[in-house]
């Protein structure tokens, strides 16, 4: 059973406060990477319920991050949520076909951030 | 080949202006064109450069904004050099969203981020920057771009909504 941590990746540090503090006022524990490679360490050390990724950052982006955590058995069935202003349609089906559960237009609603972590958390 | 264009480098400009109009509205800022800006004046200000890449137009976007500017946007915190590169990166963002609906694709870089006075940008074409005032500061968007020599760009959207892309804020479950 693990404790409701989410990680949150994102290469702005601004957005990642705001995520981290909108999830702990939730009541979730929230951990933080600033690319997909220490996105990939935070993974491997912590017990997560759910990860939320960007897609543009520097080192390794979230689609590549997404692929690896996904092809790692410990992780496949942690739900990811992409967080981005990318609104191809070959970025959105290269994440859905990852295995991705969700896709967030920035700016982030954070409302709705919170539902939909708490929804996709409560049905592992 | 791509080369100068005034004519999609003056819609890619309006685009730019109209997504940063947006963007700093979603961030609570409402901004409205000026015709002097940032660059006349000693006011130290923050700036975002990202590129922009596709086999049919490519280009490299700046926003510019007083700090005062960023501290009234910034939804978390004060961190004016991590704040103008998220806002650019959103700006770009929103250029490649206006850009697939009238159906050009491009790929985006990271931003970088630089910081002075008296920065001015130096046209190399007809296209001018575009300056806006606020009641929190000024900012400053410009854009050079290139195109193949068959590419108009609309002043509206061509293609119909994608019925899978959602909006800014929403959320797309799989």
């Amino acid at each position: 059973m693990n404790e409701r941590k989410v990680l949150i990746v994102d290469d702005s540090e601004t957005i990642r406060q705001q995520v981290a503090s909108a999830l702990e006022h939730a009541g979730f524990n929230v951990v933080e990477a600033a690319d997909g490679v220490d996105g990939l360490e935070c993974a491997g050390v912590n017990d997560l319920c759910m990860v939320i990724l960007d897609v543009n950052m520097p080192r390794l982006n979230g689609l590549e991050m997404l692929e690896r955590l996904k092809s790692d058995p410990r992780h496949a069935k942690v739900p990811v949520l992409m967080l981005t202003t990318e609104v191809q349609q070959s970025m959105i089906e290269r994440a859905k076909k990852a295995g991705a559960r969700g896709w967030m237009i920035k700016p982030v609603k954070m409302d709705q951030l919170v539902s939909t972590v708490t929804k996709l958390t409560s049905v592992q | 080949m791509l080369t100068e264009n005034d004519a999609v480098s003056g819609r890619v400009g309006a685009l730019v202006a109209e997504a940063c109009v947006e963007l700093f509205g979603a961030y609570g800022v409402l901004l409205s064109p000026v015709e002097a800006g940032l660059d006349e004046g000693d006011e130290n200000v923050m700036s975002g450069v990202m590129g922009f890449v596709g086999t049919r137009l490519r280009g490299t976007c700046l926003l510019s904004s007083a700090k005062s500017t960023l501290d009234a946007s910034c939804p978390a915190g004060n961190r004016a050099r991590d704040w103008i590169g998220e806002l650019t990166n959103q700006l770009v963002g929103r250029l490649k969203t206006k850009l697939i609906a009238r159906g050009v694709e491009v790929f985006v870089t990271t931003p970088i981020v630089l910081t002075g006075a008296r920065i001015r940008p130096v046209p190399r074409g007809l296209l001018q920057p575009t300056r806006f005032n606020s009641s929190a500061g000024g900012v400053l968007v410009w854009v050079e771009a290139e195109s193949g020599r068959d590419l108009t760009l609309s002043t509206t959207s061509e293609m119909p909504k994608q019925p899978d892309t959602s909006g800014e804020g929403d959320i797309l479950l799989f």
